[in-house]
Formats: C-alpha cells, sequence, structure tokens
C-alpha cells in the first residue's frame, strides 16, 4: 500500500467520524424541536388522492396501518389537531374502509370529542348505504359514553333500519328510546324483542326473553303512570281540582278504562297531591325506578 | 424466388417474427428480471403487512398485491418500451430489418405485440404469486384475476405511449414523457374532481374540465377498489373498457406509425 | 442492357447537432449500373458513400433527385425482395446465435421453414462460418460479423447485392474469399454494388466504378477506361553499370550491389537505356511498364477538390 492511499484511507475514516459527530449535532438541535410536531404530519386528501396514483386503496391502508402504530404517542395537541384529519384522510381515499371508521371512532372516544366521532359515523354512513355499523358505533359511544340518549336514539334508528335482523340494535334502540323519554316506541321495541326470541334457540335468545320481560314490565308501568298522571293533569286543568279517585278518570271520559300494574294491582292515587305510584316493584333498580 | 405466402398471410408472420424476437430481447435483459424479483419479493412481503394492522386486515394484502402489480408492470412497460423503437436505431440493428421487404408499421406492430407479450408473462407470473399468498394467508377471491385483467389493459395503453415516444426520441426523453403521461393519466381524474369544483371562472372550469376529457384517464379502468369490497364493477363496463383500451391504443400506433413513416433511419 | 440502379440528380442533407446547422453530404449524384456487373462505388471518408447506400436501400429518403432500382423505387417492397443488404460494420442482436439470426431475418422473406434450414445452412458454408453457426453473435470477432452480414444479405437470393465496404475487418484470405464470392456472384448473373476504400480489390473486380468526393460522383465509368491504357512509366531493374550519366527522363530510384532500379518516363527514354546498358555490358533483369491504378486516380480525384 502506498503511501498516498494510506492517506487516503485515514481522509476517510477522519471524514466518517466528523460525519457521524455532525450527525449527532443535528440531532440534537432536533430533540429541541417541541415533541409534539416532531414528525407527525398528515397532508390533506386532495393532496393523499393526487399522490396515490391511482392506488387509493393501498395508500389508505398504509396510512392506517402507520396511524394506528402511532395513535397514542402522541400528546393532546398532536391529537387535537390530527387525528381527526387522520381518519379523515384515509376514507377519502377509501370510503368504504369500515375498519377505520371504527379505529378511528375508538382513538377519538379517548379524548371524548363525541362531535368529532358523530362527524367521522356520518361520512361513514354516508359513504355506503348499506353499512350499519358506524350507527351501532356512534349509537353505542352516545349511549354508554357521551350519555347523549336523543343521539344515540338517533343512531340506532339508522342502525336498525339499515340492519333490521340485528337483534343487539334492536335493544340498543330499545333501551336508547327508553332513556331518552320515547316509553311508548321503547314498549313496543321490546314488546318485538320478545316476540323474536320467545320461540327462537339462538344462542343469546333467552338474554334477550328475560331484558325484554323486564322492561316490557318497567315500561309498562312506565307508560300507564305517564297516561294516568297526564288524565290527572286535564281533569285538573278543566275542572280546577283533583279527580277524588281514578275511576271518576274512566267514568267522566278522560280515559277509556283505567289499567292494573303488571302484577295486577291497582295504581296507587293521592288525591290531594294528584300523584299516581305504582305498588309493584320495578324490575330495574335506580335512577330509571324513579317517577 | 421460392413460392410466397399470400401478402396479409406474410404480414402477420413477418409480425410474429419481430413479436417472438421482442420477446426474446426482452426476457433476456437484466432489467426484466430485476423488475420480477422486486415485484415477487413486495407480494409476498405483503402478507407480513397484514400482520401489522389491527385484527390482521386480509385487505392489506390484496390492495398491496395488486397494487404491486400494477405498478411494477408499469415500470416494465416503461423501461422495455422506452427503447423498443430507438434502440434499434441507436444501435443501427435496425437497418437489417428495415432494408427486408417489411413495411415499417408492420415493425412497429410487432414490435407492440412482442411486448404485450412479455408483459403478459410477467402479469401471469404476478398474479399466480399473488393467488398462492392469499390461499396460504387468506382472503383469495377469483375476483383477482378481473383485477389483473383490467391493469393489463392500463398496460397495454401505457405500452403503446412508450412505443410512440420511443419512435420520435431517444430513451431518456422517451422515459421522462411517459412516466409524465402516466402520472398524470393517475392524477387527473383527482385534479379534475378536486380543482375543477374549486375554479370559480366558468371559462376556467370549461377548460379544465375539457381537459380532463382529452388527457388520458388511467385511473378509469381500474378495478382494484371494488374487488375489495367484493363489488361486482357495473354491467357494461367490460365492454366500455375494452373499447376505450382499443381506441387509445389504435390512436397511438397511428401516431407512432406516421412518426416513423418518413423518418430518415441515421 | 437493363438498368440494375439509376441515380439522378440525388441530393441530401442533414441538420446538425441540436438542430444547428446545415449539412449537405450529396450533392447531386448521378450514376448508372447496368444489371450484371460488379459496380465500385469509392471515395474517401466522409464523402457521402454510405449515405448514398442508405438512400438506395430505402433507410433515408433523398431531399431531391430521383433513385431507380430495377425501375422502381428504393420503397417499393418489391424492390426490397430483390435487393440484399449489408450494411457498414453491422449490427445484430447479441444473443442470437448466427443460425437463429439467419432464421430470423429469413422469415421475413417469407421463406418457408425447411427452405430457410438448408439455405441458412448453405449460405453459412459459402461465407466461411460453416462449424460457428451456433454460437452468440457476441462472442464473433469483427470478420465473422462481417461474413455473417454477408450471409444475411444472400439470404432471399438477390438480383442486387448492396454491400457497404463488405471488406473492413477481414485478413488478405478473408479478402480473397470476399472478392471471389463477388465474383460468383456475377457468374450467377447479379449485380453487385459495394462500396469500399480498399482501392486494390476493387481494381481487381469491378467491372465499373464511381469515385464519389465531396457528394459528387466525379468520375465514372468502365475501369479500363477510365483508368486508360497509355503507360505511364516503366522500372527497369539492370544488373551492372547503366553506362553513363542518366539522360533526363530516367531516375534512380534504388541499388543494391551491382543493380540498380531505375524509373524511366518515356518509351523513348526507355530504348535509349536499354542500348547504353547493353552497350556496356550490363544485363537487363525486369523491365516493368506501370499503369496508371486506382489509386493514382483516387488520389488525384480526392486531392484535386472534386469538381
Amino acid at each position: 500500500m502506498t503511501v498516498r492511499t494510506a492517506i487516503a484511507c485515514l481522509a476517510l475514516v477522519a471524514l466518517l467520524f466528523a460525519m457521524h459527530g455532525l450527525h449527532g449535532g443535528l440531532k440534537s438541535l432536533y430533540d429541541t424541536y417541541p415533541t409534539e410536531f416532531r414528525s407527525y404530519y398528515v397532508p390533506s386528501s386532495a393532496y393523499m388522492k393526487v399522490a396515490s396514483l391511482g392506488q387509493r386503496n393501498f395508500l389508505a391502508d398504509l396510512v392506517f396501518i402507520w396511524s394506528i402504530q402511532f395513535f397514542d404517542m402522541y400528546g393532546p395537541l398532536v391529537r387535537d389537531t390530527y387525528l381527526f384529519h387522520t381518519y379523515d384522510v384515509i376514507t377519502d381515499l377509501d370510503p368504504r374502509f369500515a375498519e377505520a371508521y371504527v379505529f378511528g371512532n375508538l382513538f377519538l372516544s379517548l379524548d371524548r370529542r363525541w362531535d368529532l366521532v358523530y362527524a367521522l359515523s356520518d361520512k361513514g354512513l354516508a359513504a355506503d348505504p348499506n353499512a350499519w355499523i358506524p350507527a351501532w358505533d356512534a349509537g353505542s359511544y352516545a349511549f354508554f359514553y357521551a350519555r347523549d340518549y336523543a343521539a344515540a336514539k338517533r343512531y340506532f334508528a339508522i342502525a336498525h333500519e339499515r340492519n333490521p335482523s340485528a337483534m343487539p340494535v334492536q335493544k340498543m334502540m330499545a333501551n336508547a328510546l327508553k332513556y331518552a323519554g320515547d316509553y311508548d316506541l321503547a314498549l313496543e321495541y321490546w314488546k318485538g324483542i320478545l316476540r323474536e326470541n320467545e320461540d327462537s334457540s339462538a344462542p343469546h335468545a333467552q338474554y334477550f326473553v328475560i331484558a325484554a320481560t323486564r322492561n316490557i314490565h318497567d315500561l309498562t308501568i312506565k307508560v300507564d303512570l305517564r297516561t294516568l298522571q297526564a288524565a290527572v293533569g286535564r281533569y285538573r286543568a278543566e275542572r280546577g281540582n283533583y279527580p277524588p279517585n281514578l275511576d271518576s278518570l274512566a267514568k267522566t271520559g278522560y280515559l277509556s278504562g283505567i289499567p292494573a300494574d303488571p302484577a295486577g294491582k291497582p295504581y296507587l292515587y293521592d288525591s290531594r297531591t294528584g300523584q299516581v305510584t305504582c305498588q309493584s316493584a320495578f324490575k330495574f333498580k335506580g335512577k330509571f325506578a324513579q317517577w | 424466388m421460392s413460392r410466397q405466402a399470400p401478402r396479409g398471410l406474410l404480414a402477420l408472420s413477418q409480425m410474429g417474427s419481430i413479436a417472438l424476437n421482442t420477446f426474446r430481447e426482452a426476457v433476456r435483459s437484466r432489467v426484466f428480471y430485476i423488475l420480477l424479483a422486486f415485484a415477487v419479493s413486495l407480494l409476498v412481503f405483503s402478507s407480513a403487512m397484514g400482520f401489522l394492522s389491527i385484527g390482521n386486515l386480509q385487505r392489506v394484502i390484496l390492495d398491496m398485491g395488486l397494487s404491486t402489480i400494477s405498478g411494477f408492470s408499469a415500470l416494465t412497460a416503461i423501461f422495455i418500451g422506452i427503447g423498443l423503437i430507438y434502440t434499434e436505431i441507436e444501435r443501427k440493428t435496425i437497418y437489417n430489418i428495415l432494408s427486408k421487404p417489411l413495411a415499417r408499421h408492420h415493425f412497429l406492430l410487432g414490435r407492440y405485440a412482442g411486448l404485450l407479450l412479455v408483459l403478459a408473462v410477467n402479469v401471469a407470473l404476478m398474479v399466480l404469486v399473488l393467488s398462492a399468498v392469499l390461499v396460504y394467508f387468506g382472503g383469495f377471491t377469483p375476483q383477482i384475476f378481473p383485477a389483473v385483467g383490467y391493469i393489463y389493459l392500463e398496460l397495454m395503453i401505457l405500452t403503446a405511449v412508450a412505443l410512440f415516444f420511443s419512435s420520435v426520441t431517444s430513451p431518456v426523453v422517451s422515459a421522462i414523457c411517459t412516466v409524465a403521461f402516466y402520472l398524470i393519466g393517475h392524477t387527473s381524474s383527482a385534479l379534475a374532481e378536486i380543482l375543477a369544483p374549486q375554479i370559480k371562472a366558468a371559462w376556467a372550469k370549461q377548460l379544465v374540465t375539457a381537459l380532463y376529457h382529452v388527457l388520458p384517464d388511467l385511473g378509469i379502468l381500474s378495478i382494484n377498489n371494488l374487488v375489495v369490497h367484493e363489488i361486482a364493477p357495473a354491467p357494461g363496463f367490460a365492454w366500455r373498457a375494452l373499447l376505450y383500451t382499443a381506441c387509445t391504443v389504435t390512436l397511438l400506433l397511428l401516431a407512432s406509425a406516421l412518426a416513423l413513416r418518413r423518418r430518415d433511419l441515421v | 442492357m437493363a438498368e440494375a440502379i439509376r441515380i439522378q440528380g440525388l441530393e441530401k442533407s442533414f441538420r446538425g447537432h441540436l438542430s444547428i446547422g446545415l449539412h449537405r453530404v450529396l450533392k447531386g449524384v448521378q450514376l448508372t449500373v447496368p444489371e450484371g456487373v460488379i459496380y465500385g462505388f469509392l471515395g474517401p471518408n466522409g464523402a457521402g458513400k454510405t449515405t448514398t447506400l442508405k438512400l438506395l436501400t430505402g433507410l433515408l429518403f433523398p431531399d431531391a433527385g430521383e433513385i431507380r432500382i430495377f425501375g422502381a423505387s428504393p420503397q417499393d417492397l418489391e424492390t426490397k425482395r430483390r435487393l440484399g443488404f449489408l450494411p457498414e460494420s453491422p449490427y445484430f442482436y447479441d444473443y442470437l446465435t448466427g443460425r437463429e439470426l439467419l432464421h430470423f431475418l429469413g422469415r421475413l422473406f417469407g421463406l418457408p421453414k425447411n427452405e430457410l434450414r438448408e439455405r441458412a445452412g448453405a449460405l453459412l458454408a459459402t461465407v466461411g462460418l460453416a462449424g460457428k453457426g451456433d454460437v452468440q453473435l457476441r462472442k464473433y470477432s469483427k470478420g465473422m460479423l462481417q461474413r455473417i452480414g454477408l450471409a444475411q444479405a444472400l439470404l432471399n437470393d438477390p438480383d442486387l447485392v448492396v454491400l457497404d465496404e463488405p471488406m473492413t475487418g477481414l485478413d488478405p484470405i478473408g479478402r480473397r474469399e470476399i472478392r471471389d464470392l463477388i465474383l460468383l456472384l456475377k457468374e450467377q448473373g447479379k449485380t453487385v454494388f459495394f462500396s469500399s476504400h480498399i482501392l486494390a480489390d476493387a481494381e481487381m473486380i469491378c467491372d465499373q466504378v464511381a469515385i464519389i468526393v465531396r457528394g459528387q460522383v466525379v468520375r465514372e465509368g468502365e475501369l479500363e477506361a477510365l483508368l486508360g491504357s497509355k503507360i505511364h512509366f516503366w522500372e527497369v531493374t539492370l544488373q551492372g553499370s547503366p553506362g553513363g550519366a542518366l539522360p533526363p527522363g530516367i531516375t534512380l530510384l534504388a541499388s543494391h550491389g551491382d543493380q540498380v532500379l531505375l524509373r524511366v518516363e518515356s518509351e523513348r527514354d526507355l530504348q535509349e537505356i536499354l542500348d547504353s546498358g547493353r552497350r556496356a555490358g550490363a544485363t537487363v533483369r525486369a523491365v516493368t511498364p506501370h499503369k496508371p491504378s486506382l489509386e493514382d486516380l483516387f488520389m488525384e480525384q480526392a486531392a484535386g477538390g472534386g469538381s
């Protein structure tokens, strides 16, 4: 090996070290940037559509896989800016990508961004007229977490309409109605559920039967109480005083008949306060059992 | 001179010879094998991609597989296509051929047919590998065959474009132009649906829409998205797609023939 | 006699690099090749020989003028059917073997497979590549490529054989073989038109020649007519003394031992030196007349700046 070659090799090694050192320096500079925005960026849908060069599905997959690796690594600022946007982009690339809607909702729910959950789900419902899962998903979040029973009702209605045979959908719909205060409709639903599952030998049929029976019991009471109370109110408004007893409501034509509670016992009435109550216990306890 | 076959038959036999020769030339080139090897590796790797996503999505394998087949055969079409005519001229092998009683446009058609044959073999091999991967990892659907069929239609157009540029200019410029064509072909629909609605002036909007109709839309032939979601293409799609391809290819081949017709083979 | 080739007023120009400038290659070429002759197309490099040959075979299009091959246009497919062409420094598909190349090109003539097989074998033997038919062309030497080029030019048993520098890359034995082959072709009634700058070979076999300099044919016609039968000078070898001082018109070229080589310009000088030599007792070893050679003619035309 000549001297020249030796010098060249030494120079090569020296340059390698220099390169490494400089790289370290650059990296430490990089570390001073706020963690949040360091390497999370998703271009707009328009850009992605154009950049996909016709392979939109595949790009949707790639962005999806990438996003689920990183969704919990970034702070609230990044998530606030980019989380919905990422799934918006994925679903713009492939509007029928069912998993994107589901997982998008999941991650958004962690931040309790119900408005975005509803927005993403609406998009999924609009994209595919046959899709019921986004409605089911949104409805579930609305019911259990947001306790927005009006929204839950709306979404379960859509889910039921698009997938009439799914029993869990019916059940959730019925519950949503119940919690939203639509007792009559809820009762209808529960009766329907009972009818369908009574003779069924499907695995969870008995569960639905039990749930239906209890709900029908309680809802019947609720509906009866409401009807009776409304009649009492009308009597009072028109005649100026509470009716002496419940039967007088029937006699005076405010009601066609006085029902008994599901156990067969009559409803209790206090003519001083005008309150109608039930002497049989509700099957469900807690807040719902109050009148 | 020995007995002559009838004119039309002779032309066909000439084109056949040229086509086979083109095929032979392509399968002996390194480019062909490198691209094929890459594609096959990617197809096999796509199975690993499925594992990366939540719930082991089958659709990832399918998406990646179809995209790989589409992308790599396009690359093969471009790489081999741009040299089809020009390298013949450069390397002067064309002197031996065109001094024979062979019409220039027959030579062109023969080259085109040869490259189509190469691509057919390419695509067939890749779809076989994809099928094997799908059968093994689950998610096989016979719909990949029509999907690949439509990919092949797109390739036919792309090859004709490469042939056209090869007839007029050097491989470097041909490569740039053909790739540009591919890019435009795949982005024109996106641009039309994104750009046009944002333009306020009616005349500009008209212009962009008109441009979209004139420029090729390669994406329109693809049913990859439909296959993944198990949606069948609308009836009437098939014959329309075939007709569209036939028109475009004829147009391009005609242009190539015209370009080559009076060209001095220096 | 019918004409194999008739070129009149042929002009061709090329655009320069990047379309800058116009390079006029042929400025009005004129020649006639009768059927059944061996015609040499001679000229210095850059004179336009290859351009003319490409125009003959339809690879280029003339700017002006007319070319007729057997009375028809070079663009006609029928014309090409009767033509065999060997390009300059032929290039082929490397990966094919010699036989495969002949098969491929032969198919373009529509030759049936059996006949083609036989003919390919025969041609390989004729050009001296008998054992090399199954070797890939990329392994061929320059001379071998030249030979296979000649073989493919003869595939269709053409009436007119156009050869661009057929002797290039061949050793003297090879050149002899090609010369013999060309003569054989003439015997078969074919017309051979070839370009060359190896004048000795041309002189040996051509019936007619044309000399092209700077895009124009400066001399054309039968070789004998062009060269003339006039004797230019003599070279005389004497053993012994020439007898006295040399008269003007006689130059001493060399002397070796007791032999002298003299150049004698005229017949009168020749008689004089022979007489004086004999008187001086010298023996005449050799008297060689020199006619003007093609080389002389060529040099004269090329240097003279072609009118």
